[in-house]
C-alpha cells in the first residue's frame, strides 16, 4: 500500500475561526488541525502522510459563525489529483458544521 | 509563535480611501468590533500612505484552540503637499501609528456536534496619533492663519466574538487628543481694495478653525458595548449548488458611554440594523442605526431628544 502526501486547504470568504479534519478514520480518533495561513480567511495543513487505495474518507469539522461558507481541496501532492467539496456552518449546530464524504481522487 | 508578514501593494489614484476598521462606528467613530486588514496604501492624488498588517497563528505550545494576533497600522497625511515631515513650526503631517495584540480562544472544532460553537478574543491596542490643522485668531482677524499640531493617544482593552447566532464586542478606552471634530470651520477671505474707487477683489479663500474654540489635551475614557443577533440563522444556511444564497441580517444594540475631561459622564446607545454578504456573515454590505446622543441629557442641552437622535448608515465593513 502505498503513502500519499497530502494538503488539505479551506477557504472562506469569511472568518474561519478553528478547523480540524479526520482522514481514513472512522472512529475519529487522530485529528488534524488547519492552521491559519496569515489571516483567518485561509487555513491549511501540508503535512499529511497516509496509506490510500481507492476513495478518501474524510470528515472535516469547522467553527465558524452561522452562515460562512467554506471551500475544502484535498490534493494528493503526488498526482495533483484534488477532492473538494464545500459547505456552510450552522446548519445543523450554530456556528459549527461537520462534512463528511468519500470521494476518489480526479 | 511564528509571524508572517503579509503585504498587499495598492495603488489608488483617485479619491483617498480611509479604511474604517470596524462596524457600528457611531457618530464619534467608537465601536468595540476589531476587523484586520493587511494593505499598503498609497494615494498618489492626496500624498497619503496607509500600512496595515497582522499576524494570525496558533498559539506556540499551547491546546489546538488557542491563537496569537500581532498588529500594526500607520497612516501618513502631508500637508498641502510638502514633502517635509516637520520643520522647526513643528509636524507637516497628519499621522497616526498603533500596535494591537489579541489573545483568541474558540470551541474545539472536534467537540460533540451538540454544542453551540464560539470564539472569544481579548486584546489590547495603542495608537498615537499626530493631528495638525490650520488655524484663525479670532480675536485679531488681520492676523495670518498658521498651523498648528497637536499629539494625542489612545489605549483600548476589550474582548469580542461570538456564541451561537450571537456577536458581541465590549471594550474600554482612555484617549487624550484635541476637540477638532466638535468645532466648525470658518471662510477666512483675505480682500485687497483698490484706492481709486474702492472695488474690493477677493486674493485667498481658506478654511480654518478659530483658535479660541480649540481645546488640546483632552483626555476622556470610553466604555463600548456592541450586541449583534442573527435574525434570520436558516435561511441564511440554506444551500443552493452547495453556496448559501440568503444574505444574514442582523439586529444590533450598542451602547456607547463616554466622560470627557470637565464634563458629566454621557451615555449614547444606539440600535441598528444591518444586512450582511451572503456566506460572509460578519461582513456587513450595508446597514444604519439610529443613536441618541446624551440619553439623560445631562448636558441640559436645549436640544430636544428628536434632536439629538442621530441616523448613521454604514457601508461595506465587517465586524
Amino acid at each position: 500500500m502505498d503513502m500519499a502526501k497530502l494538503k488539505v486547504n479551506l477557504k472562506s470568504p469569511g472568518i474561519i475561526d478553528n478547523a480540524a479534519i479526520f482522514l481514513e478514520d472512522p472512529v475519529e480518533k487522530i485529528a488534524y488541525y488547519l492552521n491559519p495561513k496569515g489571516s483567518e480567511q485561509e487555513w491549511e495543513i501540508d503535512n499529511v502522510s497516509l496509506p490510500i487505495t481507492g476513495s478518501l474518507d474524510y470528515s472535516l469539522y469547522v467553527v465558524a459563525y452561522t452562515g460562512t461558507q467554506f471551500d475544502c481541496i484535498i490534493t494528493n501532492k503526488d498526482t495533483s489529483d484534488t477532492i473538494e467539496f464545500s459547505g456552510v456552518t450552522g446548519r445543523v449546530m450554530k456556528g459549527r458544521a461537520n462534512e463528511r464524504g468519500s470521494k476518489n481522487f480526479s | 509563535m511564528k509571524r508572517f508578514l503579509i503585504f498587499c501593494l495598492v495603488t489608488v489614484l483617485s479619491n483617498n480611501v480611509n479604511a474604517q476598521n470596524s462596524l457600528f462606528q457611531d457618530s464619534k467613530g467608537e465601536s468595540a468590533f476589531k476587523v484586520f486588514d493587511n494593505s499598503i496604501i498609497f494615494n498618489a492624488a492626496d500624498a497619503n500612505l496607509g500600512l496595515n498588517f497582522n499576524a494570525f497563528s496558533r498559539s506556540a505550545n499551547a491546546s489546538n484552540t488557542e491563537f496569537d494576533r500581532v498588529g500594526f497600522n500607520l497612516k501618513v497625511t502631508t500637508n498641502e503637499g510638502v514633502a517635509n515631515l516637520k520643520n522647526d513650526n513643528g509636524f507637516l503631517v497628519d499621522g497616526e501609528i498603533g500596535i494591537y495584540y489579541g489573545k483568541k480562544f474558540t470551541s474545539d472544532p472536534t467537540a460533540d456536534m451538540s454544542t453551540p460553537g464560539w470564539a472569544s478574543e481579548t486584546f489590547i491596542s495603542s495608537n498615537l496619533l499626530v493631528d495638525r490643522n490650520k488655524f484663525y485668531n479670532g480675536q485679531d482677524i488681520n492676523q495670518s492663519t498658521f498651523n498648528q499640531g497637536e499629539l494625542g493617544y489612545k489605549v483600548e482593552i476589550g474582548n469580542f466574538g461570538w456564541y451561537g447566532d450571537i456577536l458581541y464586542g465590549v471594550a474600554f478606552n482612555i484617549q487624550q487628543q484635541d476637540n477638532i471634530e466638535d468645532i466648525k470651520q470658518n471662510t477666512i477671505s483675505t480682500i485687497i481694495t483698490s484706492g481709486n474707487n474702492n472695488a474690493i477683489q477677493t486674493l485667498r479663500q481658506e478654511n480654518a478653525y478659530n483658535i479660541l474654540e480649540y481645546k488640546e489635551n483632552q483626555n476622556s475614557y470610553n466604555i463600548n458595548g456592541d450586541f449583534a443577533f442573527l435574525l434570520n440563522p436558516e435561511d441564511a444556511t440554506v444551500l443552493v449548488n452547495n453556496k448559501p444564497y440568503v444574505p444574514p441580517i442582523h439586529g444590533a444594540f450598542h451602547f456607547r458611554f463616554t466622560k470627557l475631561q470637565g464634563a458629566k459622564p454621557m451615555y449614547n446607545p444606539a440600535i441598528g440594523l444591518y444586512l450582511n454578504q451572503t456566506g460572509a456573515p460578519r461582513n456587513v454590505v450595508t446597514g444604519f442605526n439610529i443613536q441618541l446622543l446624551d440619553a439623560f441629557n445631562v448636558e441640559d442641552s436645549d436640544n430636544s431628544t428628536f434632536e439629538r437622535t442621530t441616523i448613521n448608515l454604514t457601508a461595506g465593513f465587517k465586524f
